[in-house]
């Protein structure tokens, strides 16, 4: 099939044009349109799985100049990324059907049927950009198309979405969106020093050309900017501060998607740093472990003491990301494939446990926890949902989570085996996990069992519409799924790494 | 690879299940799982199988043969019979510690490797100290605390063994051991200790009469019976546990006679009772073994009457004891006639059970030519009949009337007792299929002119001293008085040596304390520093830093920079360019 990966980007971007020129009344068709063409990027990308089998890797060109062009590969390493992100993009899709309705009524409450089909429009119109920015990231072969993407990701959907939809009142909420995008440029302008530090010493923005960088003096410099960069991105302590703020307040619906967006930002590294120069990588392997280790405990401490129902993911997703880091920066196979695997794990799991969250929020109508008690009966699918994601999260057999950390941490411990210092290191890491099950268990068990309190708003208490707890279900399905036959993608993972 | 169940599986696993039914589901459930068990154990291959690899050692689930099956059999006879005792118990801690004793003694059965054997042996041991816990008084708390440091004890030095064992034979299957070694020696102290072989027997009347009505029919079967089949099956011919099974069944006889509390009395005629199986065990010829198993069939048996007799007594009545009771024929006759066959079975009295299999081993005895082994036995004999097949009856529900009117015990307690007592009397009279189960080819006769005189003389003749002894008034019928067993020598030092080891211990513990509060307090602290922290990050970059062009421009505005100001101006541009020149000279080379 020609064109395989050039579609999975350009056609979310096709739809969020369809979208845009439709009128219609009803806001549903407009999440119809985003959710089919999202089904059709999946089909597309299970056929690049199936021939990633026999042919090794894809690698699509696209000559747009006399110097430039659009190289999109697809391969073991960029392959399940891909697939995972948009089956977790549809899955927030459908859910977002319900869900930007309810942030309608809040925020616009005074809005007559057209325009809030208008707002509809605009919110799937912005939505579609994530999915074409994440396969972006995903399959770009050129440093400048990687750093046009993830800008793409920061300035279209996470900016307009947090200051049309987000939580808050209006001065807050674009407070936030600005915030966000300060803080998302900042990362991805270091990111872009980087690489043309990196282009004045090979002449090529390439990541195919990255390995002549290997050995020179200025490589060091390269790395450290282009690792800051991404280090805002992944929330590393100290440059985490934004991200209780951005998902806090930005509509739950998408707060998966900025748990991808995050997190997309480790595939960045090993794709840009790690696998094309290891050695020059080797000097930082250790701090960023420590890091890694400090943002893992630091968030977990962080989000016990939470009560906001949002803020408490937000910070779990801080601790969660290093996790993946810590498996990155241990730059060995094992390590290396962990990583990624609990990557694919933990977008997986934030996204349910986000968007539980949020069925509680639009629910309840509280986002205080200590106001959740004994939920448990009225709403059981969520309830099983949450403690799903717990599963996950907290990486229990038989889920995902477990897969991957049992991965990263033994690539961890390959690593600092001959270093006592890191073996203390690595048994603190592997006890800091403990912290993430005490966090999500234990507010698991506060909303929903214990004497139900009654809640503020007069609303009925009940399961949330299908639309909106299906898709979620689906998710946890799959990584445990994943957690019992992990192999396809830990072989995919293991052909890309094998050179490490 | 694990292809058949092992019967221990389903009580362990099916315990697991217990608290989801209620009701008559419930019941249901709880009677199914000795029957799947059973059917389970009827299709069992002989042989090994259910056998898996664990770190280069075998573990091999089901050794079935001939002593294991007949063990098997009984065990899941009794847990039946037990269940259906018990299923007016509402606790759902009781029935699943219950499933997994008896799921423990039928592991310990069928077990074929150590390791196995030792796993089942500890769940035996805490399921056991969780029915005595179940009795929920601070009088049972404390004995189930002794009970568990003994069995922890014999846990230790039987794991203690376990390790020589298979550091010095290189295996963990055992079949026959024989003391030759310090391995073969902890293994056989640690099997002796559940086996009640003397000195390691204390805990029994310690602990027996303190379980739940419903325990005490379970812990009677099944901890000392497992440990007589595996002293059986490794230690067989073993002088020692000739002379000491021998000792065992003459001590135990004075303490029952003087005790009150009627389950002591029975605890004791259980350690009377497993002399005469260890006996056997020393012998270890072909028709001492048949007699080791088929004593423990019908041991098990009518001592689970007894103790659900005496337990009905209990359940109805409140009082346990024989200076309280008495009398209670008139009301609960039912009850009154179960205990009475038991009583008669334990005592060998022909046409009842206990004459068809402890005739066995005597013979046994007599045909090795231990002389002094027989009077022993002989003397056991009378005794036992006299405390267990008369006392017990006798003052419980004959003797002196105690005014007590208590109707007879719920339905399921009636037809367990049925039950029991149908099986001691109908092996009694037709003990054929006995005889097929064990695992020697079986020559003997019971009813000949010599055993049914021999026993009937023994039995009648005590049955006259015992009425002449109660006419006379010489006997009372109880007295109060304190008993005096090893267990003194454990107990007076243990708390001699806990009052000296305290104050050192208190010191550590002290510290110990301090440093786990100390560090409980830095973590429950930990989210609130973050939080902390987190604001301060928070200001540091949200506010100090977009503060700073605020603060630069506040330095710059009141710098003189207008056109007048030349000198200023030319000073401003002096400086950067100076800085730029030492850094050009000094920094990059």
């Amino acid at each position: 099939m020609p064109y395989l990966l050039l579609q999975t980007v350009l056609v979310p971007l096709a739809a969020a044009m369809v979208v845009m020129l439709t009128r219609s009344r009803k806001g549903f068709l407009f999440g119809g349109i985003t959710i089919a063409s999202l089904f059709y990027t999946m089909v597309l990308l299970v056929i690049a799985g199936f021939r990633l089998y026999t042919e090794g890797h894809i690698f699509e060109q696209y000559t747009l100049g006399p110097d430039v062009s659009l190289n999109l590969l697809a391969d073991g390493l960029s392959l399940p990324v891909g697939l995972i992100i948009n089956l977790i993009c549809i899955a927030l899709a459908c859910y977002s059907l319900h869900y930007v309705e309810h942030r309608i009524d809040i925020i616009y409450p005074e809005a007559d049927a057209h325009t809030r089909s208008l707002y509809f429009k605009r919110f799937f119109f912005l939505y579609l950009f994530f999915p074409a920015g994440f396969m972006g990231v995903a399959f770009s072969t050129n440093l400048i198309a990687v750093y046009l993407f993830l800008e793409l990701l920061t300035i279209i959907p996470l900016y307009f979405i947090m200051a049309q939809f987000g939580y808050s009142d209006y001065i807050t909420r674009y407070k936030v969106a600005l915030m966000c995008l300060f803080w998302g440029v900042a990362g991805a302008t270091l990111f872009l020093i980087g690489i043309v530090l990196g282009y004045t010493q090979i002449g090529s923005f390439e990541i195919a050309d990255l390995p002549k960088l290997a050995g020179r003096p200025q490589t060091f410099w390269v790395a450290l900017l282009i690792l800051t960069g991404l280090a805002t991105k992944l929330a590393i302590i100290p440059l985490h501060v934004w991200m209780p703020w951005v998902h806090a307040e930005h509509p739950t619906c998408i707060a998966g998607l900025l748990a991808i967006y995050a997190n997309i930002a480790a595939y960045v590294a090993v794709r840009v740093l790690i696998l094309p120069l290891t050695a020059d990588m080797q000097v930082f392997s250790l701090p960023l472990m420590i890091l890694a280790m400090v943002t893992m405990v630091y968030g977990g401490f962080l989000t016990l003491a939470q009560t906001d129902a949002k803020r408490f993911c937000a910070c779990s997703t801080i601790s969660q990301i290093s996790y993946s880091v810590f498996g990155i920066a241990a730059m060995n196979q094992v390590g290396v494939q962990g990583g990624m695997f609990y990557f694919l794990s933990h977008i997986l799991g934030k996204a349910i446990l986000f968007s539980t969250a949020g069925i509680l929020v639009y629910t309840v109508e509280t986002r205080d926890m200590r106001q959740m008690g004994g939920l448990w009966q009225k709403m059981p699918l969520t309830a099983i949902l949450w403690f799903a994601a717990a599963l996950i999260l907290s990486a229990l057999p038989p889920t995902s989570g477990f897969v991957g950390k049992w991965f990263f941490f033994t690539g961890a411990f390959q690593k600092v085996q001959s270093n006592p210092f890191g073996l203390v290191l690595v048994v603190a890491a592997v006890l800091s996990t403990l912290i993430t099950l005490i966090y999500t268990f234990l507010a698991g068990i506060r909303i929903f069992f214990g004497p139900l309190k009654s809640n503020p708003g007069d609303h009925p208490i009940n399961d949330p519409p299908l639309t909106m707890s299906i898709p979620l279900f689906v998710l946890a399905l799959i990584a445990f799924a994943l957690g019992l036959f992990p192999q396809p993608i830990l072989n995919l993972l293991g052909t890309a790494v094998a050179s490490l | 690879m694990i292809s058949t169940l092992p019967p221990a599986v389903i009580f362990i696993a099916g315990a697991v299940f217990v608290p989801i039914f209620r009701g008559r589901g419930k019941l249901l459930y709880l009677l199914a799982l000795p029957v799947i068990a059973g059917m389970d154990l009827v299709y069992l291959p002989t042989g090994q199988s259910s056998a898996t690899t664990f770190l280069d050692y075998s573990l091999i689930f089901c050794r079935v043969d001939r002593l294991s099956l007949a063990f098997g059999y009984v065990f899941v006879l009794i847990a039946f019979i037990g269940t259906i005792y018990s299923l007016h118990v509402k606790d759902n801690l009781q029935h699943m510690a219950a499933l997994c004793y008896a799921g423990g003694a039928l592991g310990v059965t069928f077990s074929g490797d150590l390791f196995s054997l030792y796993l089942f042996w500890e769940i035996m041991a805490l399921a056991s100290v969780v029915l005595l816990l179940a009795r929920r008084t601070e009088d049972s708390r404390k004995a189930a605390f002794r009970y568990f440091m003994w069995h922890f004890f014999g846990g230790l030095c039987l794991l203690a063994g376990i390790i020589l064992f298979v550091i010095t034979r290189g295996t963990t299957e055992f079949n026959y051991i024989g003391l030759t070694d310090s391995a073969s020696l902890m293994i056989f102290i640690g099997f002796c200790l559940n086996a009640a072989v003397f000195p390691f027997h204390a805990w029994l009347p310690d602990a027996y009469p303190r379980a739940t009505v419903t325990g005490a029919v379970f812990m009677s079967a099944l901890t000392t019976k497992s440990a007589v089949y595996i002293l059986a099956r490794t230690f067989p011919g073993n002088d020692i546990l000739l002379w000491a099974g021998a000792f065992m069944t003459c001590f135990p006889i004075f303490y029952a006679v003087i005790v009150n509390d009627m389950r002591r009395v029975l605890a004791y005629s259980l350690i009377n009772q497993v002399g005469f199986m260890v006996c056997g065990i020393g012998i270890g010829s072909q028709l001492a073994i048949n007699g080791v198993v088929a004593h423990a069939f019908c041991h098990i048996i009518y001592k689970a009457l007894l103790f659900m007799s005496t337990g009905a007594v209990l359940h109805m009545t409140g009082k346990i004891r024989g200076t309280d009771l008495g009398g209670l024929y008139k009301t609960m006759p039912f009850t009154a006639v179960c205990c009475m066959v038991g009583a008669a079975s334990i005592s060998a009295f022909p046409l009842f059970s206990g004459f068809v299999s402890k005739s066995l081993t005597v013979a046994a005895v007599a045909e090795s030519h231990h002389v002094i082994v027989w009077f022993m036995l002989l003397f056991a004999s009378a005794g036992v009949f006299h405390h267990a097949g008369i006392k017990v009856p006798f003052f419980v529900f004959f003797g002196h009337d105690s005014g007590i009117r208590s109707k007879e015990p719920p339905i399921n307690m009636r037809i367990a007792m049925g039950m029991a007592a149908f099986i001691c009397i109908f092996l009694g009279v037709y003990p054929a299929p006995l005889y097929q189960i064990l695992p020697y080819p079986v020559d003997f006769h019971p009813y000949t002119a010599f055993h049914v005189v021999g026993m009937l003389q023994l039995l009648m003749f005590g049955a006259l001293a015992f009425t002449m002894l109660i006419l006379s008034g010489f006997y009372p019928a109880e007295q109060r008085a304190v008993n005096l067993d090893t267990d003194w020598f454990i107990r007076l030092p243990g708390r001699a040596f806990v009052r000296f080891c305290h104050k050192p211990l208190q010191a550590i513990a002290e510290v110990a304390t301090g440093w786990a509060k100390s560090t409980v307090a830095a973590f429950k602290s930990a989210p609130s520093r973050s939080v902390e922290i987190e604001k301060r990050m928070d200001w540091i970059f949200h506010t100090l830093l977009v503060g700073l062009p605020e603060r630069v421009s506040q330095v710059v505005q009141p710098l003189k920079t207008e056109k007048s100001e030349l000198s200023w101006n030319v000073t401003y541009i002096l400086i950067p360019f100076i800085l730029l020149l030492l850094a050009i000279l000094f920094v990059f080379k």
